[in-house]
């Protein structure tokens, strides 16, 4: 009996525990280089390689769900090229974050690591292009007389970019970059101008897709070319 | 173990050497000459040998991760030995070393390593003189087991798990015939179970730092498990 209660007790204090152990024995390489829109080399790059572990007390997730832990962090050289050497965390997820900060987009590197370990412990990133981040400052007013509407869609492309990797191979599907992002409005006399300030990057497109009154659809394009970029535009 | 207790433990240990030594030498004629009698009685008779405590001061070396980025934060280890024939000695020792590490851009994101060394060890010892022994040893099987804690909280953590490779030299000073000081230096070179990129693979492949040691050792018995005076009993 008292064997059964000493076990009883070992046993809460074993699932009680909340600690995280990483992968044993194991040191990842994450190598790439940061470069530009125009392909120059970005110097000074901060790149972390992170995991998020669950978490439990007792037998439950704790009400924060998984933590975030860095494993490993380092920046890029001169010519933007990086060797950042991490811990392992095998069945999370696992993720590689390169940090454009203010000036550049960011770069999600993310992977399954179930029972999936990299071909000689190596992620490679290859080259990992930044945009500089732009502001697109849209105004659009009404010039007409009252009782014009206008229908348009603001199509732009997202500074966001995440690469998804299922066992070393990027899957599409799942993956996420600079995707096309849509606003849909009508604008008409209760509501006839609209402004909004939208996150894209230098090179991205603007498309404006629009009808006035019900009529021909027309479409205009702008090309992000400085970092706060204004689209006046009237109807 | 932080620096203060590190501090904390190495004044107690000098501090209960100084008492020993004042003891050993204010003993008026009697009392020594009782205490050299009881002396006389523990070492005549059984098998010789030892055990002993030190405090180890840590010193990373070589061009390993270990001498790239850790610190010594000190240590301590509880050693005993048995002599099997003249003066070759077999024994076991436990103990653990602590380290900091500086650079995690070298190692992957922890910061407070405790290394828990356990190992067998086979050696020779020579007594030129009544007080002083010289001696050398080397491990014959162990193992090293590095807990590495994540640099950000005490949550989480990593194995790092190693053969021990162990090779020591040391000096004892006899204060009276039971009781030394004793004086060590040892060179580990572990061979660690790290796998990592082939580019990295040399710089984990081995744990490689400097103890110098200084503890206490009470001596026991006289003769060696194979004794020379058996020996010629025999013939």
């Amino acid at each position: 009996m008292k064997t059964k209660a000493l076990l009883f007790l070992l046993l809460i204090c074993f699932f009680n525990s909340c600690t995280v152990q990483f992968d044993r024995n194991v040191r990842i390489e994450t190598i790439g280089k940061v470069v530009d829109e125009n392909n120059e080399p970005i110097p000074n790059t901060f790149i972390g390689v992170y995991t998020e572990a669950a978490r439990f007390s007792g037998f439950y997730l704790t009400s924060g769900g998984d933590d975030r832990f860095l494993l490993g962090s380092g920046t890029s050289d001169e010519i933007g090229d990086f060797s950042i050497i991490s811990l392992f965390d095998s069945n999370q997820y696992f993720f590689i974050f390169v940090d454009g900060k203010e000036l550049y987009t960011d770069y999600i590197y993310s992977s399954n690591t179930y029972e999936f370990e990299p071909v000689n412990f190596v992620f490679n990133l290859g080259q990992v292009q930044l945009k500089r981040n732009a502001r697109a400052n849209i105004s659009i007013t009404r010039s007409s007389l009252p009782g014009t509407t206008l229908d348009i869609i603001i199509n732009y492309e997202s500074p966001f970019c995440e690469s998804v990797f299922t066992n070393g191979v990027l899957n599409e599907d799942l993956s996420n970059c600079f995707r096309t992002e849509s606003i849909f409005i009508t604008l008409d006399d209760d509501n006839p101008d609209f402004i909004k300030t939208l996150s894209s990057f230098v090179t991205g497109t603007i498309e404006f897709t629009y009808t006035i009154n019900g009529g021909t659809e027309t479409t205009e394009t702008f090309v992000i070319n400085q970092d706060n970029y204004d689209i006046n535009f009237s109807y | 173990m932080t620096s203060t207790s590190a501090i904390k433990n190495l004044f107690t240990l000098i501090f209960t050497l100084f008492i020993c030594s004042v003891w050993s030498q204010s003993e008026d004629r009697r009392l020594e000459q009782e205490a050299e009698n009881q002396s006389n009685s523990i070492v005549s008779s059984g098998v010789k040998g030892s055990f002993g405590v030190a405090y180890n001061f840590i010193i990373p070396t070589g061009d390993k991760y270990i001498g790239l980025a850790y610190e010594g934060k000190g240590g301590y280890n509880l050693k005993f030995k048995l002599f099997v024939f003249d003066g070759i000695f077999l024994g076991g020792s436990t103990g653990s070393s602590y380290f900091e590490n500086i650079d995690t851009s070298i190692t992957g994101n922890y910061n407070k390593i405790r290394l828990g060394s356990h190992y067998f060890f086979l050696g020779y010892e020579y007594q030129p003189i009544k007080k002083l022994a010289i001696g050398i040893s080397t491990s014959v099987f162990g193992e090293a087991r590095y807990k590495n804690g994540y640099k950000g909280g005490e949550d989480a953590f990593q194995i790092d798990k190693a053969k021990l490779r162990a090779f020591e030299a040391y000096l004892d000073y006899f204060i009276s015939p039971v009781f030394s000081i004793n004086l060590s230096y040892t060179y580990r070179n572990d061979k660690t179970n790290i796998r990592t990129s082939s580019n990295l693979q040399s710089r984990f492949d081995r744990a490689q730092f400097s103890i110098v040691g200084l503890g206490i050792n009470f001596q026991f018995g006289k003769d060696a498990i194979i004794s020379r005076s058996k020996k010629s009993n025999v013939k």
